[in-house]
């Protein structure tokens, strides 16, 4: 049996290679969704983790559990805590990088021997112990503190520096707790012998840096357990606490569900009274992790199923196609007593064959698919930094072999439906011609009207799209769903159109047409049905590609357009302003700004922001953000898309420079407090000495202002969405500063994409920097999310399968319609018709059948984009989107598009033309005759 | 007149296996214009590709096929599909005809490939009343029976006035009351249309319809009977 199989596989080496390339490539699809979820979600993982550590400038994952004693109450609370602190390890499955026992006496009152002043002061301070505190600090001066009690019994403090400024202790100095007491029963005598700090920036031990413990006097930790928390110790009252800072880089996808669970399990079982466990919010990072993970994996599924079915569809025809001319051996070993069952074993057998092929060599193609769609950073571009480890998972197993059985089940459905196949059928049937099913039931109008309804549906719940993505879920499936359809339908509804047109085009000139156009079109009327397959798939394959690049630079361009007006400049800067009182309320001192000159092609220029402003109307409050600019600056630092604007930028910028009382507001003004041109407006600038009112003039309104967010949508507590409306106000900096002085500003910097240049002087210029927004990095991280990265990957790889399917479709199609038509061409050639003309016939036919599936197909897939794209945009921007979105079809995608399709079309004449050259005419009626 | 002429025709083909094989071995034979000439002979003997030779659709290895006193194979692939548009018909084995036509076009296709500037419907129909099937113009070939088919393809074969007709075991595929029929529609064109005919058929009951009858095995000639 395997050997008959095996035989036949080798005698049709040409449609079965089709169907291996189709089987794997449909493995391939199948095993790069699990595979880059898999593999993308361990590094989004960390990266969830990172990212906070960088923003907040905090190890990201930690774990703080309290135990108090008081008196002589909670010790076995305490020591219950002690016990889950030290098995946190085993607890949340997770090495422990670094664990910290801080050990407090509450805040006592200290009383210094040393005389100062006159007087012994009193101090508030706590007596605490750090462990290991000596391997992880530096001593400043003095010495380290002992591990015993002195000769002359004086406990050993270290003190860090702001301590001693703070309370004005010096080395050496003793100090006295009445309220603490030892062993002995006796208040403690502490000796101040040092002062320290932390030894190395880097170092997690220091979580909580030196100077948060502003109220401690240090001692050794074991000597703090040897003389304060002996079982009897009954008025000794004290806080022990562990920092724990488990490894977050050892999270793996798998283990975030059982962490979560974990952590509230542990934080909710050990709170009360006496002890207490708290987390860092890592559980929000986890979740966070979690919903991104659902999102991305919505997406690739909902960008894979039509490639997928694409990929099925084109299986399908292949098989039904390497039946049909099989026909005839079936037939042939049916007659001579073959039973159903077995011509039905001989193909499952042929299938399972094929697709096991396909399912091998399909899936080291998925994980290198998967490493691409990793490095993915834009449509058809694979220069992303992101390097992806292949993580295989049984899941991807599963999708494979979900992929093989379809595959199997969509080869036999042609088997089973031929089964009663006999000789006398298969002659009767080869010159039947019905209309296919879909066009007797107007499944194409049907199709297609589902859409267009899904399409008005979506159209009036925008709203509720965007809360879907503000509140962590997933976008709705049906979105791409109608698009798919919409693509889909009109296909089908191009190629009935098709059909009517060339019985148009026939009509018209019946009596006119000369051979060769008269024979093609006949042709195409007569036995279209064989070509509806191709042809749909043709449109699809147009379609679909333009769609798919469409989406793909449409997100990308879009975020990156709103991210660069969101930001305003490539580099907003704030440096440390020095102030000469310690709460900021006296005299700042502004840094250089002239040096920003020395920046070659780049332009600074200073803005103010004031967000607690306030104006009035009629007596009324309401708050506003104010902008303080220099126009002439402003105006190359900050640059603005024109099109957001209504008269030209350096108009708005020409008129606000004209006066210095001159303000430029948001329509908002206009709109809701019926400002017009010409009104004072009375602004309220706070500062940190006070609020001060200034009188201006509305020169202008303005929709968009560089960084200026008109509409701000958020997620109430109601969980509906709330849209709060921005006001801005854009006033001179001179006139500003005139008012409240100057005040810390921002530099926006204009570096034309070279960031670079900035870090350089940055660098050396010494420049102390409190805050820096860098939007060319801000962009790469754009282009390099898992989410965009998997889909720009996903689109381009769906986009090359459709491409690779379409074009091996559609070579098959036309060499396998010249072989079946073998005999008809004879007849032509012995009727007189030249070889020159036959080729003739068959160009027509492409043309009249390819170019039209090109234009049809360009037609509706940017029809799919202008309905459908702004809505999948949503999906990717939710909130984010100030601006309204740009539909982006690069020419050279569409170029590329056409020109491998008509390269196919090339070839597939050229093959053709070949074919009919070669064509020895007696033979071919010969062959006809068989 | 003789309007075919063969002279010292060879044609051999090659096997895959590189063995060569004599199919036509030095044949020499005429057909005078407005008769019908039939070639018989046993399957293998060679007359199908003599008559592909004598008809433009297969070229000889030597030897001339002249056709009105021209070698029909001295000018290339362009004048002999010149000759097979407007002075040859045909009339193959099995049925020939064009299925995504109707009766009607598939006549009608001729008259458009050989440039016919008459009235082209009435030529049409009356080449399928000469074979009776006027009255199906409009039927798709694959709704006619095998004899009515063949019909079809002869009507196809005289519509644009050819010289001569070449019919392949056009009554193969028939029954005997029918190959009767089909034949003497031969005869009854050489008169009425005055074409010369030209078939192959391995039939012995048919032979005496025609009126010359060469015998052709192993390639050969052996023997010729007006």
């Amino acid at each position: 049996m395997l050997h008959l199989v095996i035989q036949r596989i080798l005698h049709k080496k040409w449609m079965i290679a089709c169907l291996i390339i189709g089987n794997i490539l449909l493995t391939a699809v199948a095993v790069t969704h699990p595979l880059y979820n898999s593999s993308s979600s361990q590094s989004m993982l960390i990266e969830e983790f990172d990212s906070s550590m960088k923003e907040n400038n905090k190890y990201p994952m930690m774990i703080h559990t309290i135990g108090r004693i008081r008196k002589n109450a909670g010790r076995s609370a305490t020591n219950k805590i002690r016990k889950v602190a030290n098995g946190m390890s085993e607890t949340i499955g997770l090495p422990i990088v670094e664990q910290i026992c801080y050990r407090n006496m509450i805040s006592s009152t200290v009383t210094s021997m040393t005389v100062h002043d006159g007087m012994f002061s009193k101090l508030m301070l706590a007596l605490s112990s750090l462990s290991d505190l000596e391997k992880h600090c530096e001593v400043l001066s003095g010495r380290m503190y002992s591990d015993k009690v002195t000769d002359d019994g004086f406990i050993e403090v270290m003190i860090n520096q702001s301590v001693m400024v703070e309370h004005d202790l010096i080395v050496g100095e003793e100090l006295t707790i009445e309220s603490i007491k030892g062993p002995d029963k006796k208040p403690v005598n502490l000796r101040v012998v040092g002062v320290y700090t932390n030894s190395s920036d880097e170092d997690l031990y220091w979580y909580n840096p030196p100077s948060f413990y502003s109220k401690d006097l240090m001692m050794d930790h074991d000597l703090f357990e040897e003389l304060f928390m002996y079982e009897d110790a009954k008025k000794n009252q004290f806080d022990e606490e562990f920092i724990i800072l488990p490894d977050y880089k050892a999270i793996t996808p798998d283990t975030v569900d059982d962490l979560i669970y974990t952590t509230n399990d542990l934080v909710k079982n050990n709170n009360d009274v006496y002890r207490l466990l708290e987390t860092s919010n890592y559980l929000k990072l986890l979740e966070q992790f979690r919903t991104k993970q659902k999102q991305i994996d919505v997406m690739l599924t909902i960008l894979e199923v039509p490639v997928a079915l694409m990929l099925l569809a084109f299986i399908f025809m292949i098989s039904r196609q390497m039946l049909s001319l099989e026909e005839g051996e079936v037939a042939m070993l049916k007659s001579r007593g073959a039973s159903a069952f077995q011509i039905f074993r001989l193909y499952l057998m042929q299938s399972l064959v094929v697709s096991g092929v396909g399912l091998i060599l399909g899936f080291p193609i998925g994980a290198g698919i998967t490493k691409l769609l990793g490095r993915a950073d834009a449509f058809l571009s694979f220069s992303g930094g992101r390097k992806m480890d292949i993580i295989f998972k049984i899941d991807t197993l599963y999708f494979a072999l979900g992929a093989m059985v379809l595959s199997v089940l969509i080869t036999m459905i042609p088997v089973m439906k031929k089964d009663k196949t006999s000789i006398v059928a298969v002659k009767r049937r080869r010159n039947r011609q019905t209309k296919p099913l879909w066009m007797k039931l107007y499944l194409d109008i049907i199709i297609t009207g589902i859409s267009i309804y899904g399409y008005y549906t979506f159209l009036n719940s925008k709203d509720e799209m965007i809360m879907r993505v503000l509140s962590g879920k997933a976008p709705d499936p049906l979105v791409f769903l109608s698009a798919a359809l919409f693509i889909l339908g009109s296909a089908l509804l191009c190629v009935r159109i098709h059909r009517f047109l060339l019985k148009v085009v026939y009509r018209v000139g019946k009596k006119k047409w000369k051979p060769v156009a008269y024979t093609s079109l006949l042709e195409l009327i007569r036995s279209g049905n064989k070509q509806v397959f191709v042809m749909v798939f043709l449109i699809l394959t147009v379609s679909f590609g333009l769609f798919y690049t469409t989406i793909a630079r449409t997100i990308v361009a879009n975020s990156e357009r709103n991210l660069k007006y969101i930001e305003g400049a490539d580099i907003k800067v704030r440096e440390y302003w020095m102030n000469n009182s310690r709460l900021g309320k006296g005299h700042y001192y502004e840094p250089d700004f002239a040096k920003y000159g020395q920046l070659e092609g780049a332009d600074a220029a200073r803005v103010y922001i004031d967000k607690n402003a306030t104006f009035f109307v009629e007596s009324r409050r309401f708050e506003t953000e104010v902008m303080g600019i220099n126009t002439n600056e402003f105006g190359k630092a900050a640059p603005i898309d024109e099109s957001l604007l209504a008269h030209d930028y350096y108009d708005y910028l020409n008129v606000l420079s004209r006066n210095p009382n001159a303000v430029l507001v948001s329509s908002a003004f206009k709109d809701r407090y019926l400002f017009k041109i010409g009104d004072e407006i009375m602004i309220n600038l706070s500062s940190p000495t006070g609020n001060h009112s200034v009188i201006c003039v509305i020169y202008g309104f303005f929709d968009y202002w560089p960084s200026y967010r008109p509409t701000q949508i958020s997620i109430g507590n109601d969980g509906k969405p709330n849209t709060a409306q921005k006001m801005l106000v854009v006033a001179n900096l001179s006139k500003i500063q005139s008012t409240v002085g100057v005040l810390p500003y921002d530099v926006w910097i204009n570096t034309d994409g070279d960031n670079e240049k900035f870090y350089e002087l940055a660098e050396t210029q010494g420049f102390s920097i409190t805050s820096l927004t860098d939007s060319v990095k801000l962009t790469e991280a754009l282009h390099d999310d898992p989410l965009f990265a998997g889909t720009s990957g996903i689109l381009t790889m769906s986009f090359i399968a459709i491409l690779v399917i379409c074009s091996i479709g559609y070579l098959m199609y036309w060499s396998l319609s010249i072989r079946a038509r073998q005999l008809q061409f004879g007849v032509f050639r012995a009727m007189g018709v030249t070889a020159g003309q036959v080729s003739g016939m068959l160009i027509i036919e492409q043309i009249l059948t390819g170019v039209y599936c090109i234009i049809v197909g360009l037609i509706s897939g940017y029809l799919a984009s202008i309905l459908f794209v702004p809505m999948i945009q949503i999906a990717y921007q939710g909130a984010d989107n100030v601006l309204a979105m740009k539909l982006i079809t690069k020419p050279s995608d569409v170029i590329e598009l056409v020109a491998v399709i008509l390269a196919v079309f090339i070839i597939c004449v050229a093959v053709l033309m070949r074919q009919i050259k070669s064509m020895k005419i007696s033979q071919a009626l010969k062959l006809g005759e068989d | 007149m003789d309007i075919l002429k063969a002279e010292n025709i060879v044609r051999s083909f090659k096997l895959g296996s590189g063995e060569k094989i004599d199919v036509l071995k030095n044949v020499s034979m005429t057909v005078p214009e407005n008769t019908l000439a039939i070639l018989k002979g046993p399957s293998g003997s060679g007359k199908t590709t003599l008559m592909n030779i004598m008809g433009g659709l297969d070229a000889p290895n030597s030897g001339t096929m002249l056709f009105n006193g021209k070698d029909i194979y001295a000018n290339g692939e362009t004048d002999i599909d010149g000759l097979r548009r407007k002075d040859f018909g045909f009339v193959f084995q099995s049925v020939s005809l064009i299925p995504i036509m109707t009766v009607y076009e598939n006549v009608e296709f001729s008259l458009r490939l050989s440039g016919y500037t008459g009235d082209r419907e009435e030529r049409v129909m009356k080449c399928l009343s000469l074979v009776g099937l006027d009255a199906r113009s409009d039927h798709m070939p694959q709704e006619l029976s095998g004899g009515e088919q063949q019909r079809v393809a002869i009507a196809r074969a005289i519509a644009h006035s050819p010289r001569v007709v070449f019919a392949d075991e056009p009554t193969a595929e028939l029954d005997s009351q029918t190959a009767i029929h089909v034949v003497s529609l031969f005869k009854e064109l050489v008169e009425k249309e005055h074409v010369t005919m030209v078939m192959t058929t391995h039939d012995v009951g048919l032979m005496s319809a025609g009126d010359i009858v060469y015998s052709i095995e192993n390639g050969e000639i052996v023997s010729e009977n007006d």
